[in-house]
């Protein structure tokens, strides 16, 4: 099935209802493709363009009607996308050259009107997080619990086994769970226990 | 904390039910309730691993809907270009087999239109068109405001479900003939609107359209009372027809611009692309013409008769469908009406200076005082405001 119909004069819309339901994924996945795109790089144009090809593609066929969990087939592909565009603009540059990707989590200051203890809680737990972990563990628990993804899902998006995605996780929130300095910050805090 | 508690409570993090459910803000909170109740002894490890997983997330961020909207604009028109490359070849052929469709449709298309009924002008002349509520009706009665500087509104194809500024919403739909939504734009807003024909309308500041909600007759038939353009969609043996009170306009697929002020008695269509019959319906002849780009038909005070205008640079006319008018040696009396009649506002000019032309871009900002400094400024006058009355007058200050 072609997923255009003519119009006139060489013009060519595309299916008005696949369309539809398309923007209706990208309207409700966009802030978490946005702010998992910024923990990749600071440059928002990549992050847009790279959001953007991954819906015209879609748009331009109707695979992603045999697909059953289309939004993380979205974040997948976002994320190829991503990493393929930040690659080939650092290929300019050979000395910045990188093979292994780097996701790094960027916490920023909180300038909401939230409560203050869970400024704290968050800052002592990121603290933690951007020290004594991988980049690759942040971005489980980055997809685990921002995103609310489960095992399998996170396990297509960095394509590893589920069971070293289980591993990964249960080694990185244990470890989390039983470092005693961390513990005695949080011990300290009253917001965790109400 | 003793470490026995934190072994329920990694349990917990480490669980994809609990973190998939906590994470999705409509299963959360029941989710939280049932845990809770089948461990009962558990309840403070499990509020404790909720403001763990807080603590571990970070802050939402949400990005301004114009700014999403800007993007998906820019996605669906790539994906159009896109697929017009790939598809060259089978355009020609596609293209060939329209102009024929075009020319046999015009043909049997008249024999519907005296045949259709008037359900639809029934049902605007029984609605309330009062334009101080500008919004959209549907079809079950809700009515729903429209925000945003640039709203799109985009139909599906079975009309049941539409976007209005990215939020969807659905619509019962029926395969009754005489279901109707009504749009009401507001003053100093075009509404970019997308029918479930693919047929587009930018809807003009203060006007009013019905339409039905999926085109279920053989003839796609709706209503206006105001300013809009169009761009319909060709759809086989199904002529798409503008009425308004004075004067209709059918077409099969092609480009207009469509103007039917009540108040003024003041009917016009403007034709950009293919062909489109007009056929004035007061008096008994029912007089009937058909336009060819550039022309501009319309019947004006007290007549019947359609009169044709030929109109240099058409595109010029249809320019506030992109937020500005193009201006070229324009009238100034002529562009303060029109001004007047988008914002709904008074404005007044002295008739020393209606002589005076003037050449320009002017956008069309929300509100009227900014587009009319910067008429005063591109035309060296001076601008006041008393009562929502403005006056332009000659500028006294002499400038060396």
């Amino acid at each position: 099935m072609l997923s255009i119909k003519k119009d006139k004069k060489n013009k060519y819309t595309l299916n008005k209802e696949y369309t539809n339901e398309l923007a209706s994924i990208y309207y409700t996945q966009f802030d978490a493709l946005y702010s998992y795109g910024k923990r990749f790089t600071s440059d928002n144009f990549l992050i847009e363009d790279a959001i953007q090809n991954v819906f015209v593609n879609l748009m331009l066929d109707d695979k992603y009607k045999k697909i059953d969990n289309i939004r993380n087939y979205v974040l997948v592909s976002f994320r190829n996308e991503l990493i393929r565009l930040i690659n080939k603009s650092r290929k300019h540059d050979l000395l910045d050259q990188v093979n292994e990707f780097e996701f790094t989590s960027e916490y920023s200051e909180n300038e909401n009107f939230e409560n203050e203890e869970l400024k704290i809680l968050r800052s002592i737990i990121s603290n933690y997080l951007l020290k004594s972990t991988t980049s690759r563990q942040q971005e489980i628990i980055y997809l685990k619990y921002d995103l609310g993804l489960t095992y399998e899902e996170i396990s297509k998006i960095l394509k590893i086994t589920i069971e070293s995605c289980r591993t990964l996780a249960y080694r990185t929130i244990k470890k989390m769970a039983s470092d005693p300095e961390l513990l005695k910050k949080l011990k300290a805090l009253k917001t965790l226990s109400q | 904390m003793k470490t026995e508690n934190w072994n329920f409570i990694t349990d917990l993090l480490l669980d994809d039910s609990f973190t998939s459910n906590v994470t999705d803000p409509s299963l959360s909170h029941q989710y939280v309730e049932a845990l809770k109740k089948e461990h009962p002894d558990k309840e403070k490890e499990i509020v404790m691993a909720l403001n763990t997983m807080k603590g571990i997330k970070s802050e939402d961020k949400s990005y301004s809907m114009e700014h999403k909207r800007a993007m998906w604009d820019k996605i669906t028109e790539k994906a159009a270009l896109t697929n017009k490359k790939r598809r060259k070849s089978i355009a020609l052929f596609v293209s060939i087999a329209a102009t024929v469709l075009l020319i046999i449709g015009l043909g049997i298309s008249s024999v519907f239109y005296f045949t259709g009924n008037e359900k639809i002008e029934q049902y605007a002349l029984n609605l309330s068109s009062d334009i101080s509520t500008p919004g959209l009706i549907l079809s079950d009665g809700r009515q729903l405001s429209i925000q945003g500087e640039q709203p799109t509104i985009t139909y599906s194809e079975d009309g049941s479900k539409l976007i209005i500024d990215g939020s969807l919403k659905v619509q019962k739909t029926t395969s009754r003939e005489d279901v109707y939504n009504q749009l009401i734009a507001p003053y100093g807003k075009t509404i970019n609107l997308t029918l479930s024909d693919g047929t587009r309308v930018w809807v003009s500041s203060g006007s009013r359209l019905i339409y039905p909600p999926s085109f279920n007759r053989k003839v796609r038939e709706i209503y206006l009372d105001g300013e809009a353009y169009f761009e319909v969609a060709s759809v086989k043996n199904k002529p798409f027809i503008v009425k308004t009170e004075k004067m209709d306009t059918k077409v099969l697929g092609t480009k207009f611009y469509v103007q039917a002020h009540a108040k003024d008695d003041m009917y016009s269509t403007l034709l950009l692309e293919g062909k489109v019959v007009l056929s004035e319906k007061k008096s008994k002849s029912h007089h009937e013409v058909s336009l060819k780009p550039g022309q501009q038909g319309y019947v004006n005070q007290n007549q019947n008769k359609i009169r044709i205008n030929e109109v240099e640079n058409p595109e010029n006319k249809i320019s506030w469908i992109h937020g500005y008018f193009r201006l070229e040696n324009e009238r100034l009396d002529l562009l303060l009406k029109r001004i007047a009649k988008y914002y709904n506002v008074k404005i007044t000019l002295p008739e020393s200076l209606t002589p005076m032309v003037i050449s320009g871009k002017l956008d069309l900002k929300e509100n009227p005082e900014i587009v009319l400094n910067d008429i005063a400024v591109l035309a060296n006058l001076e601008l006041t405001q008393k009562e929502k009355i403005y006056f332009f007058k000659k500028n006294e200050m002499i400038i060396n």
